[in-house]
């Protein structure tokens, strides 16, 4: 049985694919070190074409006639008043290029130029070493970082000092978190129940906000903000999980990168947070089918953002207070108490250590 | 009927969804088709795993621990075909629904004729129409060209020209689709299918192989007058199981085991839906409806003519779309008393996040079954919005999905059916509950018979038959009278009132006599039913008459609307149904 797995773990070695929309330059080798700012790849998009049509134009009896006055070829590079097709002779008709640009087809008399293009860049994101490139398209870069996955983004991208400001757990930001020291910093805390709060962040300007939630209400208000958020945990007035919490409390003040972009479907990337971490020497094991002894966050009402571990996969399926029969476990909670909850509701975070 | 293919009497169905995976063993068992075992898991085509094999692994091995049966020998390999001392398989389908939202751009002659018919035919597969343009289209070519490449279309899909019909026009529009192919890197060029005028599908070949994919379906509008989309959306479904084979390794290595193509659920369950409705009431049709994580399929057929659609809303990713698209007001009239408006809408947000979750609690389970109510609401408005829904009502309504067949109770399902469809006249409603509808449609083609066995075995849920009501009448006024006579001879009379919903005892499998004595301002479908005496069938939740009329109108006052809420829910949950 598997069910959602999410990273939250003190040191990974990972690899992020970075790749251009469309076809490119890659800047980079294989084995280069790249900062999260630094250009990796770079291409052209083109944002607006010109379709002249020679026969009409010029009142040609067809397109092979056209053909014959057409001067240019295909991926001919054309400058301003460049002539694309004259009729000659005495009184000689011509056709210009309506702006600078591409040659891109000639076809039955037609000529189609491209006329404007808008550059696209594609930041590194991560720093660390770039494994492989792809040809036209990117490359993979190699991290190893503290790496906390998030449930939601708000799509923005940044990264800065992280300023954890969990006192406890529950606690919710407020304006007074926000002195001149969190200027540019990436700041978390349990969760934010207050629009007022965003706004405050923005005027300030913060580097980012890592909150375990928001009330969906506030899902709009977080969407327009020129700054990154991600959210543990989801949408709710619960606290941040305990796992991502210890983290975010062992890294405060080292350098994060905050990728709060919304899970795409094609991606698949999930929002996250990184920061540099060596690795330790522990042994860590990949188990993504729900095992007794892993550890779990549950996302789903009344224990949302809760963690714990995994006592027992219940066999069969179990009947809940609501009338629904379903596969669930018997979690251990982080405070000690137990509780069965639907392998659905559980999110397997990181990986177990091995024994 | 004619005998069962004795080279295939064991068969394996996969349905590959974007959250669960599914294997379905069917089995001959008396000299009939019937459906043995079914193994379902979450699907692993996303992170960590992003593998879909070993969520089918799974399933398969769910399957050999239900049924005791060996499906794959030592290395795990399916066992394909099945050997003499019956371990394995002897023929295996595939249906699927996994697969991005296609961005799909059409491009037709005339915006009322060609464009029209083709944006139908687009609605059928999992996508949405991101450009679409005819020759009336009132942009410059150049926008035409700008906004088409901007969209960047995962898929071309051109139609028109009756055949033997226009030529010139279609030829001056697929230059133009010609020169947009064009600007796109070359590996990047969505294919293009073609749909129109077949004589000239041999000059189109020659233009667009040169720059992508070019495929053909039958013409959708071989003459004015007249559409067919029904062979075109196979011919389209080939297409699409290709794009999705090639962007997915797993998907392919399984395809190359199954029998037949793979084929989208969407159009497997129309194939079902279509078949269904040329052996029932030919006055009234049958309604189909999936609702999946990414997208919806619903298919209404009457008499063989079927409309299907694929809408962008769904359980889980497709959940968001609802959402985005729906007032919260609008699901929260539905809620029972105790609802706090605030955390319900939390936790709907967070099951977009989460899709898979389930509600632990009764509070968030009438939170999830009133947005269902309404996503129903949506779907039906969006049939009546495309002409798409059967004027009688639907003799049969079939409900498929695991949201729609597995999150409650059946008689907490059956109200949120009634709630969200509403349907009109008589109708039996049927719970899909293994989610078999579409592996039946795909299974179709090559064991035709297999569908027909298992569709008369109990695969399926009879939930109820419902007795709807339509028109004004004060509420307390007498709606109907009733009389319902059991196989046994015993009568039973009825009286129900209006705004009120009545429970007539009927078991699954029980026929009986009805007969109804309804009140002058009130019908029951525009066909002659009154004072008449008709057969109906009991289902799960028996015979239900709903005279809350239609569409159903809720209070604006909270407390009376959730008084009443509370009172429709007691009267179909009777506290025993005797005779």
């Amino acid at each position: 049985m598997y069910t959602t797995f999410t990273q939250i773990t003190s040191a990974v070695h990972l690899r992020r694919t970075r790749i251009l929309p469309v076809a490119g330059t890659v800047l980079v080798r294989s084995g280069q070190k790249v900062n999260s700012d630094d250009v990796i790849a770079e291409a052209f998009v083109p944002t607006h074409h010109e379709l002249i049509d020679v026969v009409r134009v010029l009142g040609l009896p067809g397109p092979k006639a056209a053909d014959e006055l057409i001067q240019r070829k295909v991926g001919e590079t054309l400058s301003e008043h460049d002539i694309i097709a004259e009729t000659g002779g005495l009184f000689s008709r011509l056709i210009r290029t309506p702006a600078p640009g591409k040659i891109i087809s000639i076809h039955d008399g037609q000529v189609l130029i491209q006329t404007e293009t808008k550059k696209i860049s594609l930041p590194a994101k991560y720093s660390g070493v770039i494994a492989e490139t792809i040809t036209d398209r990117g490359a993979v870069i190699e991290v190893t970082a503290a790496l906390i996955q998030g449930a939601w983004g708000n799509g923005k991208y940044a990264s800065g000092t992280l300023l954890t400001k969990v006192g406890e757990k529950t606690s919710a930001l407020s304006s007074a978190d926000f002195d001149i020291t969190a200027r540019g910093s990436i700041i978390a805390s349990a969760n934010c129940t207050n629009a007022d709060i965003f706004e405050i962040a923005a005027a300030l300007p913060v580097g980012g906000l890592i909150l375990g939630t928001i009330p969906s209400s506030l899902r709009a208000t977080a969407l327009s903000q020129p700054y990154p958020i991600l959210l543990t945990d989801g949408f709710g007035k619960s606290s941040m999980n305990s796992a991502a919490l210890k983290i975010l409390s062992m890294y405060n003040n080292h350098e994060v990168v905050l990728d709060a972009c919304m899970e795409n479907e094609v991606s698949r990337q999930r929002p996250e947070a990184l920061i540099s971490a060596p690795l330790d020497n522990k042994v860590e094991q990949v188990q993504f089918s729900v095992t007794a002894g892993q550890l779990v966050r549950i996302h789903a009402a009344p224990f949302m953002g809760q963690t714990g571990s995994i006592e027992k996969v219940l066999p069969g399926l179990t009947s809940f207070p609501n009338g629904m029969r379903v596969c669930a476990a018997r979690i251990i909670m982080d405070n000690k108490e137990r509780k069965t909850i639907p392998i659905f509701d559980l999110d397997v975070i990181g990986f177990t250590q091995s024994s | 009927m004619s005998a069962v293919n004795q080279e295939a009497l064991t068969v394996l169905a996969l349905n590959l969804g974007t959250v669960h995976t599914q294997a379905l063993l069917f089995e001959v068992v008396d000299g009939a088709y019937h459906l043995i075992a079914a193994g379902t898991t979450p699907s692993t085509i996303e992170a960590p795993l992003s593998d879909i094999t070993v969520g089918v692994f799974d399933a398969i091995c769910q399957l050999q621990t239900l049924t005791g049966r060996i499906l794959l020998d030592p290395h795990n390999n399916l066992i394909l075909p099945g050997q003499v001392g019956g371990e394995g398989v002897d023929r295996m389908f595939i249906t699927y629904s996994i697969g991005k939202q296609l961005k799909i751009a059409t491009f037709g002659l005339m915006n009322d004729v060609s464009l029209l018919s083709i944006n139908k035919l687009a609605a059928t597969v999992p996508g949405r129409v991101v450009e679409s343009i005819s020759l009336n289209d009132p942009r410059p070519l150049q926008q035409q060209i700008d906004d088409t490449v901007q969209a960047y279309p995962d898929l071309i899909l051109f139609a028109g020209g009756t055949d033997r019909g226009a030529a010139r026009s279609m030829k001056k529009m697929a230059d133009l689709i010609a020169a947009i192919l064009q600007l796109f890197p070359r590996n990047e060029r969505p294919p293009v299918v073609y749909s129109g005028n077949q004589l000239l599908i041999k000059p189109f070949k020659d233009l667009f192989g040169l720059y992508s994919q070019f495929s053909t379906t039958a013409n959708i509008r071989p003459d004015m007058d007249n559409e067919f989309l029904d062979q075109a959306t196979e011919d389209l479904a080939k297409v699409v199981t290709s794009l999705r084979t090639d962007e997915n390794d797993g998907f392919k290595r399984l395809a190359l085991l199954s029998n037949d193509s793979p084929c989208p659920s969407a159009v497997a369950l129309g194939r079902m839906t279509r078949f269904l409705s040329k052996v029932g009431d030919p006055e009234k049709g049958i309604l189909s409806i999936d609702l999946g994580a990414t997208s919806t399929t619903v298919a209404s057929a009457v008499a063989g003519d079927l409309n299907l659609h694929v809408l962008p809303v769904g359980s889980a990713q497709g959940f968001a779309t609802f959402l985005k698209s729906t007032p919260f007001s609008d699901i929260a009239q539905w809620f029972p008393t105790g609802i706090n408006p605030e955390d319900a809408l939390d936790q709907l947000w967070q099951k977009t996040l989460f899709p898979a979750s389930i509600p632990m609690t009764p509070e968030g389970l009438s939170v999830e079954l009133a947005a269902y109510r309404q996503l129903l609401r949506f779907i039906m408005r969006e049939l009546a919005a495309r002409g798409s829904l059967a004027e009688n009502g639907y003799e049969t309504i079939l409900c498929s999905g695991s949201a729609l067949t597995q999150v409650a109770a059946p008689n907490q399902l059956l109200m949120m059916l009634l709630d969200g469809l509403q349907p009109k006249g008589i109708s039996t409603i049927i719970l899909d509950s293994h989610s078999i509808l579409s592996a039946l449609g795909t299974i179709a083609r090559t064991l035709p018979l297999l569908p027909v066995q298992v569709l008369e075995s109990t695969a399926f849920i009879n939930l109820a038959t419902v007795v709807s009501t339509e028109g004004l009448l004060r509420a307390g006024a007498l709606a109907l009278h009733t009389e319902l006579q059991y196989s046994d001879g015993k009568v039973l009379e009825f009286e129900v009132k209006q705004g009120s919903i009545a429970v007539l005892p009927l078991k699954s499998g029980e026929s009986a006599i009805l007969e109804l004595h309804i009140n002058h301002s009130l019908q029951v479908e525009s066909l002659a039913l009154a004072d008449t005496r008709f057969k109906v069938k009991g289902g799960l939740c028996g015979l239900v008459i709903d005279a809350r009329g239609r569409p159903i109108k809720l209070p604006m006052n909270p407390r009376i609307r959730e008084e009443l809420l509370a009172r429709w829910n007691s009267m179909l949950n009777p506290d025993e149904l005797v005779r």
